[in-house]
Parts: structure tokens; C-alpha cells; sequence
């Protein structure tokens, strides 16, 4: 029948170090000899452990280089930095499903995944694109809206231009224009009043035409001053013949407004256009 | 953790590795404090003294812990699972050098060739030390790294059981086998030098 034992043979290691072989207790003796042959055998180890436990107290422990753990410590920090990376590959690992570990299955995720994400952006893109287009739009309407009311404005203005028209076909003392009067600006801006003015031009028309048909041919209507002497000869007054000149002033003169007000865009019309009108009110008398 | 950086060597070394796992590169550092001068010193000791082999084997170690951390059970005692990964690299390593024994076994020769040249510092305790050292390289892994464990790095039978996976009745085993047969040998060496001891007394 097998005994109970009470010690183990870590527990010969602890008598060892404690205790010489005279000093156990008999049930320790008896315990010793069963794994040990002679009391000279468990001198000899105690001797030993004894000697071991020395050497391994007074045995210098060797420092490691420094340079390994500068290495481990970049190593760390390059870890961490691709922590991302290994953060986004793990999108198409991370379930654990069994359909999931098949690799066509992943792939075709992976693919689903892929044509969500180009179908959303190229969605993105066109809203995007829409919604620029309605900003011009708008932007655009506003700036129409912006011309509608400076036409109106110059439309308001323009009666008042008429007005100096008309003033200048009476008044005879008009000799030159300084530079470009501030009226055909508005008119080059706004674009002329079309309707009187060509209520205007048909009436000057009408007028010339009447008149130019009873007076004799001159060598330079544009200058009724260099009527040749015939003219002068003429059944018709000098008076007549003056009035005849200024309303072929003022005919030209309409005809130039009129050339103007037929521009869509005044806004676009360069100096050059108005050269006419210009050199019109430049040399009118 | 919830506990500020200056408190880390309070931490145990299981609060420590989960720190790790999280990148947290203060507690790595006081996990290195603790092991790295041990692991540094068991695998100097466990493959034939070399320095190189050591520092190699001390790198590639704790390299495991940065890019494997999740390897580590947190139900298992850090130290023990850590000098395991120590052992199992021993292992491998004795597996690589199959020619260890030859050219251990020239090292005795060599060595023994110096013993005799230098008879009158036998009794030093030196030369005991070297004894014990030779002793021990000859021994198998197995007691080997059960002796190493238990009397240089300190650790107690159960550790030692955890980290060799083994049982503790055979980790005491191990360990009782391993003293008998050292100190036969040793005492074998010890009679060898008590006959030499005397020779030397007896010339004129």
C-alpha cells in the first residue's frame, strides 16, 4: 500500500538549506533517505545548492546595450503609425462569420463596397455640379435684374433727354459741345426711348424732305454758310434756307441717336459708335 | 487605465501589457525596465554565453510584445507567458545548432586542457563556479532551463510549471534529478581534485 507522502522533493531542497543532516527530524531523515542514497549524498547536495544560490547571488547580471531599447522604442513608434493602415485592412477581415472567411466572398464585399463608394461619389458630383448652376442662375438673374432697373432709371432720364434734344433743335445759340454731354451717355447706356425718338425722326423727316424739295441743290449742305452765291439767287428767303440747314442738322443728329438706341446692348458699345453723334454735335451750325 | 504616466511602476505587469496592447509606448518602457536586464541575462545563459545572441534574442523578444501584443492571454501571469516565448526561442535555437554538442563537447575538451595546466588554483572557487557552469551546459534542455529558472531567475516551482507548461510534480522532478546529478558529478570532480590536492602537497 502506498504512504501518504508528506514531503516532496522540493521539500528536500527547502531541509537542504536549512537544516544539516543531524539537525532533521527522524520522519525527515526517513524522507530524505527514500530519494537520497547515504546521509553523504545529502551533504554533497546541500553543499551544492548552497554553493549554487551563491554563485547565482553574487553573479554580476549583465546590462543590455542601450541601443535595443532605442531600437524597441522606434519600433513602437513606426507600430503606431501604421496602426491605420492595418486598421483599414482589417474592414474586409474583421468579421468572423464562416460565409465571410471564403476569399471570393470577401472580394466580391470588397467590390460592393467599392461601387457604393464611387456610385456616391459620382451622386455627390452631380449635386454639386447643380447647385453651382443655380448659384449662376441666380447670380445672373440679378444682374438682369440690376440692367432692368438702370434701363428704367435711364428710361426716366431719357424723357428728360428728349427734352435737351428738342431744346437743342430751338435753341440757335448752340455752338459746340464741350465734350461728350452727359445726355448721350445716359442714351448710350439705357439705349434711347425708341418710340419718341422715332416720333421724332419721323416728324424731322417729313420736315427736310418737305423742305429740301423747294430748296436748290448747295455745294455743302453741311454747312449752310458755303450755300454757293446761286443759292443766294434762289427764289427762296435766306431764312428759309436757314431753317432748312438746321433741320438737316437735327435730321442727322436723330439719325445718330437712332443708330445708338438700335444697339441691344449699350453697355458693349465702344467709343467709336458714337463717333457720328459726336462729330454731329461737334459741327452742328 | 485612468492612472497618469508617473505611476506606471505601480502598475502590475498585466496592467502594464494591456497598456501595451493600446500602443501606450510609457508602459512598454517600464515593462522593459523590469525584464530586459532578465531576459538579457537568461539568454546569455542559456545559449552558451554569447553576447551577440543575447542582445538578438532580447530584441526579437520584445519586438514580439510590439507587434504581436495580442498574443498575450490576459488570464495568464505576464512573466510566466513571457519567459515561455523565452524558452520556446531557446528551443528553437538548440533545434537550428544541431551541432552544439560536437562543439560543445570540443569546448569541455579544450577546457579541461587548461584545468591541468593550472592544478595549484583548483580549490578556488573559481574553478568550482567553472565547474558548475561546465556541468550544466552538459546537462539536457529540458533541466537545463528547469534549473536555470529556478535558481538564477528566481522563480518559484508554479511559475516555473506555467512557463515550461508543464506540471508542478514534474518541475520538482525535474529539479531534484538535476541536483542529484550535479552533485554526483560535482563530487566525482571534488574526489578528483582532493587526489590532485594531495599529489601537489606530496612533491619536495
Amino acid at each position: 500500500m502506498k504512504r501518504n507522502e508528506k514531503y516532496d522533493p522540493e521539500d528536500i531542497e527547502s531541509l537542504m538549506l536549512h537544516k544539516q543532516f543531524n539537525e532533521l527530524y527522524p520522519e525527515e531523515k526517513e524522507f530524505v533517505l527514500r530519494h537520497l542514497d547515504d546521509e553523504q549524498a545529502y551533504e554533497n547536495m546541500r553543499k551544492l545548492l548552497l554553493e549554487i544560490r551563491e554563485i547565482a547571488a553574487s553573479d554580476d547580471m549583465l546590462t543590455p546595450d542601450p541601443s535595443i531599447r532605442e531600437y524597441l522604442l522606434s519600433e513602437l513608434s513606426r507600430e503606431k503609425k501604421g496602426r491605420f493602415s492595418v486598421w483599414l485592412n482589417s474592414l474586409f477581415t474583421a468579421p468572423d462569420i464562416p460565409w465571410f472567411r471564403q476569399t471570393g466572398t470577401r472580394l466580391a464585399f470588397g467590390m460592393v463596397i467599392l461601387l457604393v463608394g464611387v456610385a456616391g461619389m459620382l451622386q455627390w458630383s452631380v449635386q454639386k455640379n447643380e447647385i453651382t448652376g443655380r448659384r449662376t442662375f441666380s447670380e445672373n438673374r440679378t444682374e438682369k435684374e440690376e440692367e432692368i432697373q438702370k434701363t428704367e432709371k435711364a428710361t426716366e432720364n431719357n424723357v428728360s433727354a428728349t427734352e435737351t434734344i428738342s431744346k437743342v433743335e430751338v435753341d440757335n445759340s448752340f455752338t459746340a459741345i464741350p465734350e461728350e454731354p452727359p445726355v448721350i451717355r445716359e442714351i448710350q447706356q439705357a439705349g434711347a426711348e425708341r418710340p419718341v425718338v422715332e416720333s421724332k425722326m419721323a416728324e424731322a423727316e417729313s420736315a427736310a424732305y418737305d423742305n429740301l424739295a423747294a430748296v436748290p441743290a448747295t455745294d455743302d449742305t453741311d454747312h449752310p454758310e458755303n450755300v454757293s452765291p446761286a443759292a443766294g439767287n434762289a427764289p427762296t428767303s435766306t431764312d428759309k434756307a436757314t431753317s432748312v440747314a438746321e433741320k438737316a442738322t437735327v435730321l442727322r443728329e436723330v439719325t445718330a441717336i437712332e443708330s445708338i438706341s438700335r444697339k441691344d446692348t449699350p453697355v458693349s458699345a465702344s467709343l467709336g459708335d458714337y463717333s457720328d453723334l459726336i462729330g454731329v454735335l461737334f459741327t452742328a451750325r | 487605465m485612468g492612472l497618469g504616466s508617473g505611476t506606471y511602476h505601480q502598475w502590475n505587469d498585466e496592467s502594464l501589457m494591456h497598456a501595451v496592447t493600446q500602443r501606450d509606448s510609457k508602459a512598454f518602457e517600464e515593462l522593459y525596465r523590469r525584464y530586459g536586464k532578465l531576459m538579457y541575462n537568461y539568454f546569455y545563459r542559456m545559449l552558451w554565453k554569447d553576447r551577440e545572441r543575447a542582445r538578438d534574442f532580447t530584441q526579437e523578444l520584445f519586438t514580439k510584445l510590439i507587434h504581436k501584443p495580442d498574443s498575450f492571454d490576459a488570464s495568464r501571469n505576464f512573466k510566466t507567458w513571457f519567459y515561455s516565448i523565452a524558452h520556446n526561442m531557446c528551443k528553437n535555437e538548440y533545434a537550428k545548432q544541431e551541432v552544439r554538442a560536437d562543439a560543445h563537447a570540443e569546448i569541455k575538451h579544450s577546457g579541461r586542457g587548461v584545468e591541468k595546466e593550472k592544478a595549484d588554483t583548483l580549490l578556488d572557487k573559481e574553478k568550482f563556479r567553472e565547474e558548475l557552469e561546465e556541468a550544466l551546459a552538459g546537462l539536457d534542455e529540458v533541466k537545463r532551463t528547469t534549473f536555470e529558472l529556478r535558481f538564477y531567475q528566481e522563480m518559484s516551482i508554479q511559475e516555473i510549471s506555467e512557463a515550461m507548461e508543464c506540471s508542478e510534480g514534474t518541475v520538482k522532478s525535474r529539479l531534484f534529478y538535476t541536483l542529484k546529478q550535479l552533485s554526483e558529478r560535482l563530487r566525482a570532480f571534488e574526489h578528483i581534485l582532493g587526489i590532485l590536492v594531495s599529489f601537489i602537497l606530496l612533491l619536495p
